[in-house]
């Protein structure tokens, strides 16, 4: 009834919530449809209410910049060092200048510069916004003045203060916007623009005063400084009437999507609450599995949670497929479906599985189709089973092919959150399929068991032999024989071994509830074996896919994407002098930047890629040129092939270097202006490797497939080619294979059907993974790619980690049924084994977590100083070299050039820098800083050491972009004089660091894998070891709490738990005599409570009698006349009082008559049943039991229990008059059995209630009155109690609690 | 009742594979070598390529889904360019082409000859009440005598 009363209590407020969405929904719809109208009449408002927020937004923002700055700059002026006067001949005077400027940046971007009332920079800290700041200075006001000046990409934002004793200026910036097409990592969006696009929701552009006018749809909003003078203007896009109603209409359908989501959640919510009224648990567990689904469905098609939530988790580029109609078609809407279907798994399992009801489903299945349907049918669910297998395997598969998931990242001891969740939806998934399919093979086997009951070892062989049978049966029948026969025999296997132990369990006679939490471990340790195992093969089969993809580019003759961006860019440069530059000269186009411009608004600039524009005047010589990516020799060698070749032609060559993969590009052509008069011309180049900044960056098409293929970091993947079978190029380092292709291989190669052919084979001794392939334009190429393979340590490292995703799996089912038991207040108690297996795994867990931060740590610190002792020994290996080369400072100035550092870059294969003072002399990438990709000042805090300190050596980190590395500067010196800086660049520092980390996880964490199992077996062995003798002694004290002392512990060990064994023995051993003298006790009491009882009873007939035989004699004596007839009077009342005597004798015997209990595993229905059965044939009353399913069992006397349940049904039949009801009811509380009979009788009157229980007392003619004295005896005896509540007229109730 | 519709939705769930080329809706045809039947190739190229402009003119891929490759080449504005499986480019394009209304497109360029044939175009929408436009350029390769786009570019 309870239940009954909390499904409607929950089912009217989803009711009502149903309800509610569809009316918000139907206003939403009627709204929607007069949204256009009602903006279209509000337009002009509207947007002029538009206008003034985006004004008041934009000047706040620009205000908060500005106080940002203001702050620091009045902050600094208080500082009394800056505020001497500085003389740059005073060398410690202006290092305490530097040193104090480096306490007032907030972050890498600012930058503070002190510069003198001529402008000049005396001291500096970040990157360099102006050489000379004189135009901006404001000579007079004491206070701030703010401006925004462009330099190279940026746009700054400065504000600047006179310092108050003196005539210097504090002057800080910070960049607003990258005024550039580029868009790398090298060159991050710093976008105040993308921030205040975001708040008003329309573009937002910003520009220098005088430098663009409002195109039409835009209008400008300009902002002044203190003396009104305009020094930035933003223009914003105006919004349309057509988009403020797109965008309006857009937010109603979300709302009414979310609605509807809402309403159908409620809608389910109400039909499964109703259903669930009805008890019936088949329909209520259907309807929910349904409802789950429907929810699911429309979730989905309403696009709901991923409207609301979006991000990374819903967008395809991460995961993508089209299965179960778009229910996978992102990693969220996978991640939805999935504990979808674990759920209804779940709910499948127990209903037939935990809830003791498939015996009767398995009869009736077997009553229909017999001994062969049954063999049939467990064949069919042998195949059914294979084949949800097969899907299983199949959405693996796509979980690694339709996704761009890094699953592999060595240098990470977690996997990312991506992969991690694709490692949660494969063990969800593998747990689903195993409930399933345990519970299809225990209804099979439940089925033929019961065909062949008597027979059972026949049964099982059929069981299993119908099982082997179906297994290449479905081999057969599976076209697509994705899965091997062994790992679908293994499976099956594993299903059959569940379900003999749930069967087990059964029969045992265990509680199946108690041991769920066992059977989810199991289950999910299961499924993490078949899903990673699964997994590592898919990934190894995509890993191989893309090696052949490397491959096919390697062999391809040109990439048309790079043709024909070199085109684009080609036909963009020359269009841009037809439209623009018109009467241009090209004489100045190496001051106007023009190569660099031309290059960044080309689709090649934008793009990133390593190439060169080269600009040429009409005489054919060269006016300007921009390079990203490519050195001089290669550039000259490309161009005379070039300009050999026809103009606006795409020219393709291979590599000129013997360690360089990729092809590189070409093409010319003329420009001329709308006349047709010759201007010049236009040469670009590309290189095929991309977007390198320094030298030995990967190659093109590794990187391409960087993402995936970035192992290389840790094991070599080389690229190899022959033509006739000799090998003619090579990328490899360790991987150098012999100079002749085997003649093995080149015939296997010519024998197989596939275009690519793998072998493991040795290649210097190490075993590699080699993939060749021919081309098939050119039979005699082939392309050969070599992966290192890698030992045993990285695979388990990989399943460590994913394991660790299986334990959090546990720790989230552990926490769920928690909460479940609790909200039932019903919290499981955590057994002494337990305890100890959780603490040795957390024992063995905590090393882990400390081991891998240490480590980190180490490595870090080991890469960098290794990396800072090269770095030492490069700078002073250049240094001497240039000292050498250098004689004067006029050698300096003049001999120290850009081609010169090319030249020594490609001497010692290093680049590097060279600083005239703060400004940058010469580079061996010189075009960086003509880019203003790095500054061409000094760092101020390098300079300071350097110039003024006089430090030999400085690291400084520094940044480009997101890309952090470290700078290694030297002085350098000319007779003994430093006239300038070298800087050398260490890019590739983080690679290295992550390649190490790499390494040392693998082998710290392969070992630990071991380790961790070992503990993780040896804990669990130990903990039972522990906790054995403790089960014993637990299951002793039970025992004797139920009466039973006739038991010992064996416990061997001399431990403290042994000696409390002995303790326990002995205290049973005088628990035993103490009961034995307290039972002759009790039972000497009760024969002289029995003797005065019998003699009181006999005392009462006995005085009849007397009487009645005194009366005989006197009739007899005096011959009275009617003595015959007092005869037989008083023999009739002898006869009927010795009746009496009999009755009581019998009644008193049964009563004495106590027997020994019999203590066993009673089910309480049964002896219901039994004692109902007894009273069936009783003309005019029914009985209604309502007993709990499952059974109730308790420790029990049955002959007793059964006694009491009679004596108080036959009761209650008496007290029924002509017609009525018995209503035997039982149900499970906690740990008590509660027994309820009920009946409709006359009831028992209030004055005798109190007394039903004492022994002699009866309302009725007949019988002892000692019935329910003895029913409450019995009761008490088990532990229980007996309670009875009457109403007159209405009837009596008897409550009987048992303990369980 | 309650088991049918498990062992429906499991049927469902098993049908998760990654598609393979013989599953799509395009003919496989047997198109001749580069040498030997170079009009033929051509109008075979003209033709996808003819597939492919009237999908992106309706912004809908699903007149093209067929002509993706197993490894599709995808890059979208200003981001990385990579490779997705054809199930994944499939819902990425039609992630990209979801929320604009097209006006107009056309292959402004089409190099159907040699092994890499290309296409570009300009593709002018509306998306939320604005009018705007972008580049798409695409190209084909042959895999199992059949021409299928490898490369998708909107930039």
């Amino acid at each position: 009834m309870g239940m009954t009363n909390d499904y409607v209590r929950y089912a009217r407020p989803a009711l009502w919530g149903f309800f509610i969405c569809i009316a918000i929904t139907a206003v939403l719809i009627v709204a929607r449809f007069f949204i256009p109208t009602f903006i279209s009449y509000h337009w002009d408002g509207e947007r002029y209410t538009q206008r003034t927020r985006a004004e008041q937004v934009i000047r706040e923002a620009f205000q908060t910049r500005i106080e940002k700055l203001t702050e620091i700059v009045e902050r600094a002026s208080r500082d009394t060092s800056l505020s001497t006067s500085i003389n740059p001949n005073d060398i410690p005077v202006t290092l305490k200048a530097f040193q104090s400027l480096n306490f007032y940046t907030l972050n890498d971007d600012q930058t503070i510069d002190l510069v003198d009332s001529q402008g000049n920079v005396l001291a500096w800290n970040g990157t360099s916004i102006s050489s000379l700041y004189k135009r901006e200075l404001d000579q007079n006001s004491p206070e701030p003045f703010v401006y925004v000046t462009q330099n190279g990409l940026r746009i700054y934002l400065t504000v600047g203060k006179r310092l108050a004793y003196n005539r210097l200026f504090l002057l800080v910036s910070e960049p607003l916007e990258v005024n550039s097409p580029i868009s790398n990592r090298f060159v991050q969006k710093v976008s105040f623009c993308s921030e205040l696009s975001r708040t008003l929701g329309t573009q937002v552009t910003f520009r220098l005063p005088q430098t663009y006018v409002a195109h039409q749809g835009e209008y400008s909003i300009p902002v002044v400084n203190r003396a009104n003078k305009t020094i930035a203007e933003f223009f914003i896009a105006e919004t349309t009437l057509e988009g403020e109603t797109s965008s309006k209409t857009d937010l109603c359908m979300m709302l009414i999507a979310l609605c509807l989501a809402c309403g159908c959640l409620f809608f389910v919510s109400t039909i499964t609450l109703w259903i669930a009224k009805k008890n019936h648990r088949w329909m209520t567990t259907t309807v929910l599995i349904l409802s789950l689904w429907f929810v699911r469905f429309v979730w989905r098609e309403l696009n709901i949670p991923a409207t609301l939530i979006g991000g990374w988790l819903f967008n395809p580029n991460l995961y993508a497929s089209p299965f179960i109609l778009g229910l996978s078609s992102s990693l969220g809407e996978l991640i939805i479906t999935i504990i979808t279907a674990a759920a209804s798994a779940w709910f499948f399992f127990t209903r037939n599985i935990l809830v003791n009801e498939t015996k009767g489903i398995a009869a009736r299945i077997g009553s229909s189709f017999g001994r062969i349907g049954s063999i049939i049918f467990v064949c069919i669910i042998s195949m059914l089973i294979l084949w949800l297998f097969r899907g299983f395997s199949e959405a693996v598969r796509s979980f690694v092919f339709d996704s761009t998931i890094r699953y592999s990242n060595p240098s990470e001891i977690l996997p990312d959150g991506a992969a991690a969740l694709m490692y949660f939806n494969s063990i969800m998934l593998g747990v689903s399929l195993l409930c399933i399919s345990t519970v299809l093979i225990y209804v099979g086997r439940k089925l033929l068991f019961i065909q062949y009951s008597s027979a059972e070892n026949r049964s099982r062989i059929i069981f299993v032999s119908s099982i082997i049978i179906s297994i290449p049966i479905f081999a057969l029948l599976d076209r697509t024989q994705i899965i091997p026969l062994l790992r679908s025999v293994l499976f099956i296997t594993i299903c059959i071994v569940f379900a003999e132990f749930i069967i087990y369990w059964k029969n045992a006679g265990f509680n199946l509830i108690s041991r769920r939490w066992k059977l989810a471990v199991w289950i999910v340790v299961s499924s993490f074996i078949f899903g990673a195992s699964l997994l590592h093969q898919e990934l190894q089969q995509r890993e191989r896919k893309e090696v052949e993809a490397v491959a096919n580019e390697f062999l391809r003759s040109s990439d048309s994407w790079l043709t024909y961006i070199v085109q684009d860019g080609l036909r963009s440069s020359a269009e841009s002098f037809t439209v623009n530059f018109n009467s241009y000269s090209f004489s100045t186009a190496k001051e106007d930047n023009l190569a660099f411009v031309l290059w960044a608004k080309s689709l090649i600039g934008k793009e990133g890629y390593n190439s060169a524009l080269i600009l040429y005047n009409q005489q054919g010589n060269e006016v300007d040129r921009f390079v990203v990516g490519m050195n001089k020799q290669e550039q000259q060698n490309i161009l005379i092939k070039v300009f050999a070749g026809e103009e606006e032609a795409v020219h393709v060559f291979d590599r000129t270097g013997p360690k360089i993969l990729g092809k590189q590009y070409g093409a010319w052509t003329t420009v001329r202006d709308s006349s047709g008069q010759l201007l010049g011309s236009i040469a670009i180049l590309l290189s095929e490797r991309q977007k390198t900044i320094f030298h030995e960056e990967e190659t093109e098409p590794l990187r391409q497939y960087g993402d995936r293929l970035e192992n290389d970091a840790i094991r070599e993947i080389a690229v190899h080619e022959y033509i006739n079978d000799s090998l003619v190029f090579s990328t490899g380092r360790k991987l150098y294979p012999e100079r002749i292709l085997s003649a093995t291989m080149d015939g296997e190669l010519q024998r197989t059907t596939n275009s690519s052919l793998w072998e493991n084979i040795i290649i210097n001794g190490y075993e590699t993974e080699t993939m060749f392939m021919r081309d098939v334009n050119s039979p005699k190429r082939i392309a050969a790619i070599s992966l290192e393979d890698l030992d045993f340590r990285w695979d388990m490292f990989e399943y460590l980690k994913e394991f660790f995703i299986c334990l959090v799996v546990l720790a989230v089912i552990g926490i769920f049924i928690c909460i479940r038991k609790s909200i039932q207040k019903d919290i499981p108690a955590l057994g002494f084994r337990g305890k100890l297996l959780i603490g040795f795994t957390c024992i063995t867990l905590v090393p882990l977590v400390v081991l891998s931060y240490y480590n980190k740590q180490l490595v870090e610190e080991r890469v960098q100083k290794q990396g800072e002792i090269e770095l030492y020994s490069e700078l002073v290996r250049l240094q001497d070299r240039i000292s050498a080369y250098v004689s004067d400072e006029e050698d300096f100035v003049k001999g120290i050039d850009d081609d010169f550092c090319e030249a020594l870059a490609a001497e010692y294969g290093v680049d590097f820098s060279i600083y005239r003072g703060a400004s940058i002399q010469a580079s061996s990438r010189s075009e960086l800083y003509r880019t203003s990709l790095l500054d061409g000042r000094l760092n101020g805090k390098v300079f300071a050491s350097t110039i003024l300190d006089g430090k030999t050596h400085v690291l400084a980190k520094e940044k480009i972009g997101s890309v952090a590395y470290v700078v290694g500067y030297t002085p350098l010196s000319v007779n003994e004089s430093v006239v300038g800086v070298l800087a050398i660049p260490t890019l590739n520092r983080q690679k290295e660091i992550e390649a190490e980390l790499a390494q040392q996880n693998a082998f710290v964490f392969g070992v630990y894998a071991i380790i961790f199992g070992i503990a993780l077996v040896g804990g669990g062995l130990l903990a039972l070891r522990f906790a054995r003798p403790l089960q014993k002694l637990t299951q002793a004290v039970e025992n004797v709490a139920e009466g039973n002392l006739d038991i010992n512990v064996s416990v061997k060990s001399h431990d403290e738990i042994g000696t409390l064994a002995k303790s326990f023995n002995d205290m049973i051993s005088k628990l035993r005599s103490s009961r034995e003298e307290l039972a002759k006790h009790e039972r000497e009491n009760a024969w002289r409570e029995m003797a005065k009882q019998v003699a009181h009873e006999i005392r009462n007939p006995l005085t009849p009698i007397k009487l009645s035989i005194q009366h005989l004699r006197q009739a007899f004596k005096d011959k009275a006349p009617e003595r015959e007839e007092i005869l037989q009077r008083v023999t009739q009342t002898v006869i009927d009082q010795i009746e009496t005597l009999s009755r009581i004798a019998t009644e008193f015997s049964h009563f004495a008559k106590m027997p020994e209990r019999k203590y066993e595993r009673v089910d309480i229905d049964n002896l219901l049943k039994e004692a109902i059965n007894l009273f069936r044939e009783v003309q005019g009353v029914s009985f209604i039991d309502q007993l709990a399913s499952p059974t109730i069992k308790v420790i029990a006397d049955s002959d007793q229990l059964r006694g009491v349940f009679i004596n108080i049904i036959r009761n209650a039949i008496q007290a029924i008059e002509k017609a009525g009801t018995i209503t035997i009811s039982t149900i499970k509380e906690g740990r008590v059995c509660l027994i309820t009979i009920s009946d409709t009788g006359l009831g028992i009157p209030e004055e005798i209630r109190s007394k039903i229980f004492e022994p002699n007392f009866s309302t009725k003619s007949e019988g002892m009155g000692i019935g329910l004295a003895i029913a409450r005896r019995v009761i008490e005896d088990h532990g229980g109690k007996i309670t009875c509540q009457s109403e007159r007229g209405k009837g009596t109730t008897f409550e009987i609690r048992l303990p369980v | 009742m309650k088991r049918m519709f498990v062992i429906l939705l499991l049927f469902y769930s098993s049908e998760a594979q990654v598609r393979q080329i013989s599953d799509v809706s395009q003919k496989k045809e047997i198109v001749g070598t580069p040498s030997t039947n170079l009009d033929q190739q051509h109008s075979k190229v003209l033709a996808v390529f003819k597939n492919i402009e009237y999908g992106i003119r309706m912004c809908t891929v699903e007149e093209f889904e067929g002509e993706l490759c197993a490894m599709v080449s995808i890059a979208i504005g200003s981001g990385e360019r990579r490779y997705f499986s054809m199930n994944q480019a499939v819902s990425v394009l039609s992630g990209y082409f979801s929320g604009r209304r097209p006006i107009s497109f056309g292959f402004s360029r089409i190099h159907e000859k040699g092994a890499a044939p290309y296409a570009t175009g300009r593709l002018v929408y509306i998306q939320k009440g604005n009018q705007e436009s972008v580049q798409v350029y695409v190209s084909l390769t042959r895999q199992d005598s059949r021409w299928v786009i490898n490369q998708f570019n909107i930039y």
